[in-house]
């Protein structure tokens, strides 16, 4: 038990403060920078923006008039997959008709989605975009900018999580998500990211590879299979998208599907964990495997303290305190129960005045 | 202060038990694919 206890501490430790801490050392030791100058002003890549949607239809007009209008100085075709849509889809895109092309398939999942989008494709750099979100305007000029260097085969932007005012759990959510983000930014300094952003990320076409079927974290085989190929996936943080903090449950949902999805990773791409074949190795195995080891390191933290509390003071205070944090993360939950609870309240009003 | 702690915990526990959850979803065959 002893054992089990220092080790569960060392690997939560390791993922959320050594490993980070790691980064900022690697990273002021061996700095790979790209250069972020603009091309000459003939000389901006063509894009293909792929946006694959089900069900989209509410928000899809809004997307497309987001994405019309930025501001990019290459040619730019967008691209909007179906993927078994069963709403209004085909009529909302009408409007669009002869300036976004639009392809439908059977309901096959986003990976299936995406491959029937790079299909369509007409032009070098491909960005993948998700329906929900909207893009700064210079956003497409950002994320071209880093490809001037050959090295450079996929850039991720970033994703800027706003906070609405009554949602409880984006204070938690927004912290997590500025530490994943500053690891990623970390790690496009030493090298590579190990995923890019889902929301906002380009790759070069000539990279692509068509995803397996059922594929769920496009955003990590893709530029995973970059790094592979001998390329670097860079972050540019200057490359804004934005977005909501969800309620919990939304945010849980898609935390688990981006668990899964790292779990199926494992099965669809196994060369990940071969050291002689993934040169982001350690990188990989401290952020995606270290993250879904951790909910077990905790479990055994709990059990092994609990057990060894009675041995010494020194366990059965670092029970007390898992104690008391979790204690604390209840409270949490009944506080975001209740911002919930308000928040519908306040949308009831809100209709009852219409 | 309080308040701000205990939404941080809540946040930490929910986005880590996930992949409990994630890997049961897995081995059970559910759908994940769906987005929120």
């Amino acid at each position: 038990m002893v054992l089990t206890f220092w080790l569960c501490a060392a690997l939560v430790a390791y993922v959320y403060v050594g490993y980070p801490a790691l980064l900022v050392v690697w990273s002021k030791v061996r700095t790979s920078k790209t250069s972020n100058q603009a091309p000459r002003s003939d000389n901006w890549p063509s894009i293909s923006i792929i946006i694959a949607a089900r069900n989209e239809a509410h928000r899809l007009p809004g997307r497309l008039n987001n994405l019309l209008s930025l501001a990019y100085a290459g040619a730019c075709q967008i691209i909007v997959v179906s993927d078994g849509s069963t709403d209004d889809t085909a009529e909302a895109l009408r409007p669009y008709a002869g300036t976004v092309d639009f392809a439908a398939i059977d309901v096959a999942g986003k990976a299936a989605a995406l491959n029937a989008g790079v299909a369509a494709a007409r032009h070098d750099l491909l960005v993948f975009a998700d329906a929900r979100q909207t893009f700064a305007v210079d956003a497409l000029s950002e994320l071209a900018r880093p490809f001037g260097d050959p090295r450079v085969g996929a850039v991720s932007g970033e994703l800027i999580l706003e906070q609405p005012e009554l949602s409880g759990v984006a204070d938690g959510v927004g912290l997590y998500w500025r530490l994943e983000k500053r690891i990623r930014e970390l790690e496009s300094d030493v090298d590579s990211m190990v995923g890019t952003t889902g929301a906002i990320y380009a790759v070069r076409r000539s990279l692509w590879k068509p995803l397996p079927a059922g594929t769920i974290l496009d955003d990590v085989l893709v530029p995973m299979r970059c790094v592979m190929q001998g390329r670097r996936v860079v972050f540019n943080r200057r490359a804004r998208a934005f977005d909501r903090v969800a309620d919990s449950a939304s945010e849980a949902r898609r935390k688990r599907r981006t668990h899964a999805g790292n779990y199926q990773l494992l099965a669809i791409e196994p060369r990940l964990l071969a050291p002689w074949s993934n040169r982001l190795w350690l990188q990989y195995v401290s952020h995606k495997i270290g993250r879904l080891l951790v909910p077990f390191a905790l479990i055994g933290l709990l059990v092994s303290s609990a057990s060894l509390a009675g041995s010494s003071a020194a366990y059965a205070l670092a029970f007390t305190a898992q104690c008391g944090f979790y204690l604390l993360a209840a409270l949490g939950a009944f506080l975001e129960l209740a911002d919930r609870a308000r928040t519908r309240s306040a949308l009831s009003l809100g209709r009852s005045w219409r | 202060m309080l308040r701000r702690a205990a939404r941080i915990a809540f946040a930490f526990v929910l986005m880590n038990y996930e992949a409990v959850a994630a890997l049961g979803a897995l081995l059970g065959g559910k759908e994940v694919w769906q987005r929120r």
